[in-house]
């Protein structure tokens, strides 16, 4: 053991015994109802994180997601709120029961969604917050300070909630978990049935704290 | 038994009612357009320390005591305090007669003590919290306890009725003044001189309203009480002398009106399950609002915030001249959560975020979609949020078709687009503020059209969905000449 490897065990246990409710017991995890997703990340959605979706472009099955993720929520039986940065949200792809576990917040900016996003994460009545930022423009993205992130990530932690963030690009600094949409969407997957496009986004795992990058995972497999 | 209460210069302990501080300082009310204007006709102990009488006229008053401070009489503070009275009061004996104006009497045929001091002080000490201060009599008739409750201090029960009567005054009974006029020429000042003359005599020389007069300096006079019953909702008024135009002292006042509002309902063991308020403001608009509370409370705090988030957001044309606020009681709510129950863990605290949220966003931004019945595009509704109850199961929820393509993310309002169209009409380039590029592949048009049979409400449009070459799904719309983006598929 080097001297090096010694003095941060060290640092460990006396941060161990200074600040005790800081070591956690691991966190419960939220299925989302997609298998596939739920494996690449562990089980579900680690309750006290945010997870961030990413894509490059539009047209990446993020939305689908989405939608699929509160198909899932209103069938345990639970609720969740979505909070849209910009009021994007068709309701009507979504099953009307669905909705009914739906608490939507209509958001005209980035900022505006990030207010409403500490809120909920304050409140702590619903277990997942989703917050959509994927079509926010770059200018109201840069102006959140990478704080404000980690701000999030303490209430979310100290509320045991689970919040889901999509957005262009990476963005989110206190994520625990970064997953990219790969494959584009062509013009033929508006015959293709909801269920196999769900299947087959193309997802990849590119940050995950205390856990190595994962494989590039298809929902499907 | 009965039992007399009484609340002494109740219209000034009605317009005082929200500020007690003011019952130490000289203050009197006036009343009615005398030939000299308003006169004074109930004033506060310091006023009268300061020799101010009732009757004086404000200048007379003014005179006798520089600080004085005048007001009027406030008629609907005056009933809402007469409403606390008849409810406190209920809570002790549901024979209750509101006999005037801050006076209540009890029929007591279902209380079997002897001894009545205990629960009327509790009764006393109650009607303190809600700004009222009362005195009680019981006494074996009404008339009898009446006579009492004037001088208890603040309780007073007969066992005696000749000796307690003797030494009053012949004026307690307020008696016909010419009849006043005559016992004095008598040289009868007091019940007990009077009732020491022969009960027949009296009627001989003074006729039925002398004897009845007679009696009731004797104690003897009984009476049918008219019940009365206290109505249902719980509520306060307060009316302002000076209209208010900022927020804190609107706050200040609301908060005391629910401390007391809460109190009232604690002591018949309820709870607040709704609020409505209302704000009366100088130029004759009436500002209403409901609120339910999820979990009926009676947490003061908890009132207090929700209704302080509906303030955050209030803006008035003009300064508010009087608040008012009625509460719909219920019995509290126990709640046991079931092992696998996804129930809220705090729907107070979820209503008070959800009214925070509104202010963030706007009130109708915020809420449970709900689709129309209806196919026209992007029809729905945002209802109010309703997590208090158990959701849809989905196993009651019959087997559905299933759906084709990816989402749509709508644009709102639809981005006015430039397109370029081949000889056929097929889109080939399209510019938006949002999406611009050659069209890789389009599929189209699909024709809409609904409610033809309305001139204004005719949607008819031809859709097209297209592929970007830098990427991209975007749905097209276009009617007439004009080209929009309503959407993208994601």
């Amino acid at each position: 053991m080097t001297a090096r490897s010694s003095k941060i065990i060290e640092l460990r246990t006396l941060l161990a015994e200074k600040y005790p409710s800081g070591l956690r017991p691991a966190a419960a995890v939220l299925e989302t109802g997609l298998p596939a997703l739920d494996a690449l990340l562990g089980g579900g959605l680690r309750r006290g994180t945010l997870v961030e979706i990413a894509r490059r472009q539009p047209a990446m099955g993020a939305t689908c997601l989405l939608q699929s993720i509160l198909a899932g929520t209103w069938t345990r039986e639970q609720r969740m709120a979505l909070v849209d940065g910009r009021d994007r949200l068709d309701p009507a792809g979504c099953r009307r029961e669905t909705l009914t576990a739906l608490l939507w917040v209509r958001c005209a900016n980035a900022a505006q969604a990030i207010r409403a996003t500490d809120l909920l994460l304050r409140d702590g009545n619903l277990p997942l917050i989703a917050l959509d930022l994927a079509d926010n423009p770059a200018k109201e993205l840069r102006a959140i300070p990478a704080t404000t992130w980690f701000r999030l990530q303490r209430i979310a932690e100290e509320n045991g909630l689970a919040c889901l963030v999509f957005t262009p690009g990476p963005l989110v600094a206190s994520a625990h978990a970064r997953l990219f949409l790969r494959h584009p969407l062509t013009l033929a997957s508006l015959d293709a049935p909801n269920h196999a496009l769900i299947a087959g986004l193309d997802l990849e795992l590119v940050r995950q704290r205390r856990d190595d990058a994962g494989p590039r995972v298809a929902l499907a497999g | 038994m009965f039992a007399a209460i009484l609340l002494p210069s109740f219209h000034l302990q009605a317009a005082l009612r929200f500020e007690p501080e003011q019952h130490r300082q000289p203050v009197a009310l006036l009343a009615g357009p005398g030939p000299n204007g308003a006169i004074v006709t109930e004033t506060t102990q310091a006023a009268r320390l300061a020799d101010v009488r009732s009757g004086f006229t404000a200048s007379q008053a003014l005179a006798r005591c520089p600080r004085l401070q005048l007001r009027r009489r406030l008629p609907r503070q005056e009933r809402a305090a007469a409403e606390v009275l008849r409810q406190t009061a209920w809570a002790f004996s549901p024979w209750l007669e509101e006999t005037a104006d801050g006076w209540c009497t009890l029929d007591l045929r279902g209380r079997r003590e002897t001894d009545h001091r205990a629960w009327a002080l509790v009764l006393v000490h109650r009607l303190a919290a809600q700004q009222l201060f009362a005195r009680i009599g019981v006494a074996e008739n009404p008339g009898l306890a009446r006579l009492a409750a004037r001088r208890a201090r603040p309780f007073l029960q007969i066992i005696e009725a000749a000796s307690f009567l003797a030494p009053l005054p012949l004026a307690d009974l307020e008696p016909d003044p010419a009849l006043e006029m005559i016992l004095g020429g008598w040289g009868v000042r007091t019940l007990g001189a009077f009732t020491a003359l022969p009960r027949e005599a009296v009627g001989d020389r003074l006729g039925p309203s002398g004897v009845a007069l007679w009696d009731r300096a004797a104690g003897r006079t009984t009476r049918a009480l008219d019940w009365a019953r206290p109505v249902e909702t719980y509520g306060e008024v307060v009316e302002f002398e000076q209209g208010l135009e900022t927020l804190e002292p609107l706050l200040f006042v609301l908060r005391r009106c629910l401390e007391q509002l809460t109190q009232r309902l604690s002591d018949v063991w309820l709870v607040v399950a709704a609020l409505r308020l209302e704000l009366r403001c100088d130029d004759g608009r009436v500002l209403a609002r409901k609120f339910t509370i999820p979990d009926p409370t009676g947490d003061v705090d908890v009132l207090f915030r929700v209704l302080h988030h509906y303030f955050e957001t209030l803006r008035a044309d003009a300064p508010v001249v009087a608040l008012e606020i009625a509460a719909r009681p219920s019995k509290p709510v126990g709640h046991q959560f079931g092992l696998f129950q996804a129930a809220l863990k705090d729907p107070n605290g979820f209503a008070e975020t959800l009214a925070r949220l509104a202010a963030v966003v706007g009130d109708d931004r915020v809420g449970t979609p709900q689709l129309e019945r209806t196919h026209r595009p992007d029809a729905f509704r945002v209802a109010r949020v309703d997590f208090a109850s158990p959701p849809t199961a989905p196993g009651a929820v019959a087997e559905q078709p299933p759906r084709y393509g990816p989402a749509l993310r709508r644009y709102r309002p639809a981005l006015a687009a430039l397109v370029r169209c081949d000889v056929a009409g097929q889109p080939l380039h399209v510019e938006t503020a949002e999406a611009r590029g050659g069209i890789r592949f389009a599929l189209g048009p699909w024709r809409g059209s609904g409610d033809w049979w309305e001139e204004r409400r005719a949607w008819d449009d031809e859709e097209w969905d297209v592929e970007l070459e830098p990427g991209g799904l975007f749905r097209l719309s276009h009617r007439g000449s004009h080209w929009w983006l309503i959407g993208g598929y994601d």
